[in-house]
């Protein structure tokens, strides 16, 4: 195989290369003034310059279906709405980030460098037609998320979430190189577009290939923490420090499912004797949504709470990922994926903001009760956490319900008819958690926890968040389909 | 320019609405209510510049469309926010704006030593944009939008008052009675919708067959049945009037505006906007003129035995509702408009009259303790006269050219006489209770008057009263004018040729767009001898009740003596409420408790406790598998792999 570069191929990398440079130039910076310190406002006005204009040139790209570099990447509808909200949710985690106290003051340029680094890795993965490339940006991805982790403030809480983060990231690891290995193996080419030609039939005949591709959706069943593989998120989420967990679990989810979405595109789970494969992950989903939506019952921290949280939706999506890879009419589950975990993205920027709202110092932490009376001492907060929480609940017209809606819609048009039962019924049963806070709130007199002042950037892109759900709920049919014609490039 | 006045109109009110919502807590009346009577203001400029458009227009197609946006697309189901402007709505608009800005402007001298007027005049100007959409809106969804919306107003303004129980119950009492009513409304408009498949009326009237349907199991017949179900709660006849006489606990603008003027219309509204679709019903035709003829007899006498002023002036009002109801029963859908407008005069007049007695008397409502205060209110009297001589019927006042049209044709229609009665001539038989009604409203009417500004004074001692401000005299002199020339648009011809040819305005705008009878050949003769025999009942009526409460006069033991006989049972309302409570509501009542103890606390709380308590407890267990040790969570990444791989493989 021969590799050559053209410059037509660094100019559709230009986003990524923007960000890339953007992120260096405050270490340089530093290096020059003799390792001391800058300015907070220095690095992230650079971090704001390199993602914006990230996002312009990816916005400039938004032409027709673009290869680049002998078509490992592909720039199409899907990879730059991916990649304009990976470029949101990084912008807004670092508001979060100048203003928290988990994160360590003297090492911010540092800092600000792996998160940048990260999300050009998630770049690269929303962009991937090859696995291997996708396996790069995952490893680049999570070697960023790692060290960012272990950055924390807190020691003992920061490091073991990242070494136990690290140490079973490297088994999923291990699992996703194996099966690219044995899809390699059997098919002869990594390149998503020519598995794809291949793969329905291969799935029944080639019991290598079908190994193989189960490790792949295990290995992206591990990043975006579906059951029996969601065990590490409760621990990573809850130890590490609050801006980094709202990182991972918009970031990470967010190109994680993009990646599903691409590998759902091939259509392997189409061939004839793929019918056992489907009811296996149909399995995942429920037991994903169960374990998560009945982990958060009891829970009294919000943090850990909301990490189960994340664990159930992650479920919900998982059933429009099989809805898009079945053949017959996958454009509305795959579009439905991509507008849920969006409108996810805006749910958990807001409420895990919100627990950065409360965090005095680095070892407090948000508690169901330090909700209690919030609503006759701050309303706002209060009625902001309310529509943050119902829409997670899927509470019309929030965001939140029009994305479930999509996607058991979906399902049910494919004919997944008892999965999205468990679905509904797994609503249900998050609303009780969910409305506990609020009840909380509004029927307690009693005093919790105090709000942190001084907290302007945060309170900020709490109320963006806030309207953001409720906009994005009521102007839901644009956003669609806007999602829907840039996902039907795909197939 | 016609997009532009038309949601002008619409939205000035809900501006209105929203400032004074905003700003509730305020206590100034003065300046709420200049917001609000601003608000309705532009809207009737806006009303009075689209009703000249219209007269501007060519009589074929002198309609006035706009659509703002699709509302609703669903498959085949269309429901746009789109209105129009036509003869019947512009007449409508007219009504609300004008009689509503002036009631508005009689609210702040009312209201302004009252504890929340903020937030009463926004209620006002909530009820008045809910009842432009409700005659604007040009599909049965608006309608029934617009509906609801004065049905929630009508409430919250009865109930305004709702620290005293009895005013709360009665603000309750007409929700529920309404929502009786509503569903019959919304299972109308289902069963139109399946059959004909549109909303629209200009749609659904050119769906419409061309004969019409005898059977009582007709689609059209059982949906105009539902229809009027809808139109008996709105508008308070028989069966469901019964919450309009406990509405008068509201504030009295509220009960002039809303529960005489424009809300209590909306029934004959509705059945004028769709004649097209109730003439093919005469079976439906027949109940409806029947219940309304009914209606006017019953209400009034009650009307005659009540000591309330304002619980007269409500009976009465029914009693008028129930005319038009006869007059639409009977096809004659002019003369119901006719008569709605000017009642809508005369009603408003003579409520903000009581209004400004009761203010003058210190919220005294009871007419035995009143009289002779013709002296001391000089403005309020001759005002109120005026309404008194127009609700009568005698000429040349409004209440006569309406009310005796609606006997006219109730006397000469072939419609209201289904398959059932027919050869009974049961027309006659309608106008002829028609009749006495008229005479009963003459009697009760007079009777107020004699008990309150007439005959000797029977004002405690410790009461003065005196002349209510500006604010409110100019309302009701305005009304009391309108009351005088109102009519004069619908001189009937007979009577029209005899004074050269004066033209009867209102039937000739009216008839193009409704349906219904025409009286072609009929005798002048007739028409002349059934206008003399009105005239003269009433006139005979009013002289009885004259001689009676003026020129006898009431001794104080006949005022505290405890009613007997017939008279008892009419002065008890006929005891409906109380056969309403034992024969319906308290059945029902126990009923739900029986289902609340055995079903609800015995069954289905007990399993969804028993499921809750097993969901905490399997919580429980996920928690327990979540210990913190990474080389468990890493055995559940292999058993999973194990596990899916060898499901997939075997």
């Amino acid at each position: 195989m021969e590799f050559s570069f053209q410059i037509i191929d660094f100019l559709v990398a230009t986003p990524m290369i923007a960000l890339f440079v953007a992120s260096i130039l405050p270490l340089f910076f530093k290096v020059l003034k003799g390792n001391k310190e800058l300015n907070p406002v220095f690095v992230l006005g650079c971090a704001f310059i390199g993602i914006i204009s990230s996002g312009g040139l990816t916005i400039t790209l938004n032409a027709s279906t673009t290869y680049a570099f002998s078509k490992a990447l592909v720039f199409d509808g899907i990879s730059i709405w991916t990649n304009i909200t990976i470029l949101f949710v990084t912008g807004f985690s670092l508001l979060y980030s100048r203003e928290n106290v988990s994160i360590s003051k003297n090492l911010f340029s540092e800092y600000v460098f792996l998160v940048l680094n990260s999300a050009i890795g998630m770049m690269i993965i929303a962009s991937a037609n090859d696995l291997i490339v996708t396996f790069i940006g995952i490893e680049l991805m999570s070697l960023c998320l790692y060290v960012i982790i272990a950055l924390g403030a807190n020691e003992k809480h920061a490091k073991q979430s990242a070494f136990k983060y690290f140490v079973l990231g490297s088994f999923a690891s291990a699992i996703l190189l194996y099966g690219i290995a044995l899809i390699f193996g059997s098919v002869g080419s990594t390149y998503l577009d020519e598995v794809g030609s291949i793969a329905a039939g291969l799935i029944s005949t080639n019991r290598l290939f079908l190994i193989g591709f189960a490790m792949v959706i295990i290995g992206y069943g591990f990043k975006v923490g579906a059951a029996p593989f969601h065990a590490w998120v409760p621990d990573v989420y809850e130890g590490a420090p609050t801006p980094v967990t709202t990182f991972m679990a918009t970031g990470v989810k967010i190109v994680t499912f993009t990646a599903f979405i691409r590998l759902a595109a091939t259509q392997a789970l189409s061939g004839e004797r793929a019918l056992e494969f489907v009811n296996v992950l149909e399995w995942v989903a429920v037991l994903t949504m169960l374990i998560g939506n009945i982990g958060a019952l009891r829970q009294e921290s919000f943090k850990r709470m909301l990490a189960y949280s994340s664990v159930a939706h992650a479920g919900y999506a998982f059933v429009g990922v099989i809805a898009s890879g079945v053949g017959g009419n996958v454009i509305l589950g795959a579009s439905g994926v991509i507008y849920y975990i969006f409108g996810y993205a805006i749910m958990t920027l807001g409420t895990f903001g919100v627990v950065t709202l409360f965090e005095k110092d680095e070892n407090t932490t948000l508690t169901m009760d330090g909700l209690k009376g919030l609503a006759s001492r701050n309303p706002w907060a209060a009625f902001c956490i309310t529509v943050l929480l119902l829409s997670l609940a899927g509470i019309p017209p929030t965001v939140g319900f029009f994305g479930k809606f999509f996607i058991f819609s979906a399902a049910i048009k494919q004919g997944f008819f008892w999965v999205s039962v468990w679905g509904v019924l797994n609503s249900v049963i998050s609303v009780y958690y969910y409305l506990k806070p609020v009840v909380r709130m509004y029927m307690n007199d009693e005093e919790g926890a105090p709000l942190v002042g001084n907290r302007q950037l945060s309170q900020l892109s709490v109320t963006v968040m806030t309207i953001l759900v409720i906009v994005v709920g009521l102007a839901s049919d644009p956003f669609y389909q806007y999602v829907k014609t840039s996902v039907s490039k795909l197939f | 320019m016609e997009k532009t006045l038309v949601a002008i109109l619409l939205l000035a009110p809900l501006v209105g609405f929203l400032i004074n919502g905003f700003r509730f807590r305020s206590k100034n009346a003065v300046l709420a209510g200049t917001i609000a009577t601003s608000a309705v203001g532009i809207s009737f400029v806006c009303a009075v510049t689209l009703f000249f458009k219209l007269v501007g227009l060519e009589e074929a197609d002198r309609t006035i469309r706009v659509h703002f946006f699709d509302w609703i697309q669903v498959s085949d189901f269309t429901a746009s926010a789109s209105f129009v402007v036509d003869q019947i709505s512009g007449i409508m608009i007219l009504i609300i704006t004008g009689v509503g800005s002036l009631i508005h402007l009689f609210s702040i001298g009312y209201m302004s030593h009252d504890e929340r007027p903020t937030k009463y005049f926004a209620y006002l100007n909530l009820f008045l944009f809910n009842m432009l959409l409700l005659v604007l809106g040009s599909n049965l969804l608006v309608m029934f939008v617009g509906w609801e919306g004065v049905g929630l107003c009508s409430y919250l303004l009865i109930g305004f008052w709702f620290s005293d129980p009895a005013k709360a119950a009665a603000g309750m009492k007409a929700f529920i009675t309404n929502r009786i009513g509503d569903a019959g409304f919304l299972l109308g408009i289902f069963l139109l919708f399946t059959n004909f498949g549109t909303i629209e009326f200009a749609e659904l009237l050119a769906k419409m067959p061309a004969e019409p349907e005898m059977l009582w199991t007709g689609p059209i017949t059982i949906a105009c049945l539902f229809l009027f179900v809808g139109a008996t709660g709105k508008s308070a006849q028989i069966p469901l009037y019964v919450w309009l006489p406990d509405a008068m606990a509201g504030p009295t603008p509220v009960s002039a505006l809303i529960h005489a003027a424009t809300m209590v219309t909306a029934g004959v509204y509705m059945i004028v906007r769709m004649s097209g679709v109730f003439v093919l019903a005469p079976n439906v035709m027949t109940v409806i003129a029947t219940v309304g003829a009914f209606t006017a007899l019953f209400a009034a006498t009650i009307g005659m035995t009540q000591w309330d002023i304002k619980k007269i002036l409500a009976y009465s009002t029914v009693s008028q509702l129930g005319y038009m109801f006869l007059a639409v029963g009977v096809g004659a859908f002019m003369p119901a408009l006719f008569h709605l407008m000017t009642h809508a005069f005369f009603k408003a007049l003579m409520f903000l009259g009581s209004g400004s007695v009761i203010h003058a008397m210190h919220e005294e409502q009871d007419v035995r303790k009143m009289g002779a205060l013709k002296a001391l209110m000089p403005i309020t009297h001759i005002t109120f006269v005026m309404g008194w001589w127009a609700i009568i019927g005698l000429p040349p006042f409004a209440g006569f050219f309406s009310k005796d049209e609606i006997l006219w044709q109730t006397f000469n229609s072939h419609l209201g006489n289904a398959a059932l009665v027919q050869g009974l001539g049961w027309n006659k038989f309608l106008w002829f209770v028609g009749l006495v009604a008229a005479g009963m409203t003459a009697f009760y009417m007079t009777r107020l008057m004699a008990l309150t500004f007439w005959g000797k004074s029977r004002v405690p001692k410790d009461v003065h009263p005196h002349e209510s401000p500006l604010t409110m005299t100019i309302p009701l002199m305005v009304l009391g004018v309108l009351s005088l020339v109102g009519g004069w648009v619908g001189i009937p011809h007979a009577l029209g040729n005899l004074m050269g040819h004066i033209p009867n305005l209102m039937e000739h705008w009216i008839d193009p767009v409704v349906s219904g009878i025409k009286i072609e050949h009929a005798s002048k003769v007739v028409e002349f001898a059934l206008m003399g025999t009105s005239i003269g009942v009433a006139g005979i009526c009013a002289g009885l009740a004259y001689s009676k409460y003026v020129t006898k006069g009431l001794s104080e033991e006949e005022l505290e003596q405890e009613p007997k006989g017939f008279h008892r049972l009419v002065y008890n309302k006929y005891f409906v409420d109380e056969v309403y409570f034992g024969k319906i509501i308290n059945p029902l009542v126990d009923v739900s408790k029986g289902l609340w103890a055995y079903i609800d606390v015995a069954v289905i709380d007990k399993v969804t406790y028993r499921l809750s308590n097993w969901m905490m407890s399997s919580s429980e267990g996920i928690g327990s598998t979540q210990n913190g040790n990474i080389q468990r969570y890493a055995m559940f990444v292999a058993l999973g792999l194990l596990g899916i791989l060898s499901f997939i493989l075997y």
